[in-house]
């Protein structure tokens, strides 16, 4: 199953404190994806403190394939004794997956217990306890299939609105609901589901939030792929094989740049169908070729859809509402879970005049940007040059 | 009728750069002032090519250069419209 494990995190501070005492750290590479869920005692500074150095611990030890005893006395061993409890203590919950195969693992101690959803339907899974150097270890285990969806929260979330709008909190069967009832509106990524969960504690706190609170969510889904050719190959006898590479790529099309845009226009034999409409003052239009879902001009473009990239947080309902090349650039580029840049780097010796008023020689670093902040938001960025 | 001559206006990085913004509304205006409509119609085009001598037009197969919002109506009365075809042919 070639799916993509879509990761959202989001938590919310307890009122007054700068510092969340949960903590999430992922990692994907190797073939597997690992997630560290950990809740520290207390809040504030020492729950940050110790949320922090569980997760650090698990992730690297993890990743190093060590066994959970070890990562256990690891951790009991290098957690700070709180002064006033006497205990060295923070929750956790792991995650992995076996991107290959799609095989996982849940592990949890002390966190309210993970939930598993297929086709949008909540599914009990067997749960096997174990002790661990004293400690009760819930592990479960299973086979992810597309549409499946993992749900991990600390106690801040269950809790919800405890003393405030209701006696008792939230409450775990009402979060699976609540889940369920987001899934009978299609939800298409693990940010929709995530942001409607954390959304509805904000709610229920009444903007008090009485606990840390956060909600980690893994969708397995198709894998939405994208390309993004960008400058004229320094060959110009591979023009054409790049070209036919683009065209025949598995996933969504984009071409960014005027003479790229000519390259794919003379491969098509077809020429490129400009759209004055969509030209800014500080943004040049888009044009049409067949089997291309976007046509932009390159530098002006990419440089300002990063810049709303940056101001969107990652979030495509905080674009700017217009209709140009810039904004439909960052939209193509936060609906894809994987982006490959294919960055052509044949120099158009114009772009060097010193009179021009900005610096448009910058395609590569411009590019490298672009995929840091994609990164930033989980998603899997190559970048080729040619 | 014959069909419209079409004149290709570049909105490359380059032409964009220099103003080319600012040159579309007035050559716009320009085309309705002399009432070519029907005669001569404007496409946007990605990169034409000699980004030096922006901002660049193409006109008939051939590139006219250097164009800015003050020469614009010069450059339509002296390279487009003796070439332009006659709408009574």
């Amino acid at each position: 199953m070639n799916s993509f494990y879509d990761i959202f995190e989001m938590g919310l501070s307890r009122a007054g404190e700068e510092l969340c005492g949960d903590q999430v750290k992922v990692f994907q590479g190797d073939g597997k994806t690992i997630i560290v869920l950990s809740d520290g005692l207390g809040s504030g500074v020492k729950a940050n403190i110790l949320a922090t150095l569980t997760t650090e611990i698990i992730v690297t030890m993890l990743k190093a394939n060590a066994s959970l005893a070890d990562v256990l006395e690891t951790v009991i061993g290098t957690l700070p004794i709180c002064k006033i409890r006497r205990i060295a203590y923070a929750t956790f919950t792991i995650l992995q997956i076996n991107s290959t195969t799609g095989e996982f693992e849940l592990i949890n101690f002390d966190n309210p217990a993970p939930f598993f959803f297929r086709q949008g339907r909540l599914l009990t899974l067997p749960v096997h306890r174990e002790e661990i150097l004293g400690r009760t270890i819930e592990r479960t285990q299973g086979q992810l299939t597309r549409g499946d969806f993992i749900g991990i929260m600390s106690d801040g979330v269950e809790h919800a609105g405890m003393e405030i709008t209701l006696d008792f909190g939230w409450g775990w069967d009402s979060v699976a609901r609540h889940i369920e009832e987001v899934f009978r509106h299609n939800p298409h990524s693990a940010r929709s589901i995530v942001r409607s969960v954390i959304a509805r504690v904000h709610t229920l706190y009444q903007g008090d939030v009485g606990d840390d609170a956060t909600f980690v969510g893994v969708l397995a889904r198709e894998r939405k792929s994208l390309i993004v050719f960008t400058g004229p190959p320094l060959d110009p006898d591979e023009d054409d094989r790049h070209a036919a590479r683009v065209l025949g790529f598995e996933g969504r099309k984009v071409v960014c740049g005027g003479t790229t845009g000519n390259i794919v226009a003379r491969y098509l034999d077809h020429p490129i169908d400009t759209d004055i409409d969509t030209l800014r003052e500080d943004v040049p239009p888009i044009g049409y070729l067949p089997g291309i879902d976007l046509l932009t001009e390159g530098i002006l473009t990419m440089s300002r859809a990063l810049e709303y990239l940056r101001a969107s947080r990652g979030s495509i309902a905080a674009l700017p509402a217009d209709r140009n090349g810039a904004v439909l650039l960052a939209k193509e580029l936060l609906q894809a879970d994987s982006v490959q840049f294919l960055v052509g780097q044949r120099i158009n010796e114009f772009y060097q005049n010193p009179l021009l008023p900005r610096n448009i020689s910058i395609r590569k670093s411009l590019v490298r940007e672009l995929a840091d902040f994609l990164r930033s938001l989980k998603k899997e960025v190559r970048i080729e040059y040619c | 009728m014959n069909q419209p001559d079409v004149l290709h206006l570049c909105m490359g990085s380059a032409c964009h750069q220099r103003g080319v913004y600012h040159l579309l509304p007035k050559l716009q205006a320009l085309i309705r002032q002399y009432n070519l409509e029907d005669r001569l119609k404007l496409k946007g085009s990605f990169c034409l090519g000699p980004c030096t001598y922006g901002i660049v037009m193409q006109f008939g197969g051939e590139i006219i250069v250097n164009v800015t919002a003050d020469n614009i109506e010069q450059k339509l009365r002296e390279e487009i419209l003796p070439y332009l075809v006659d709408e009574e042919v």
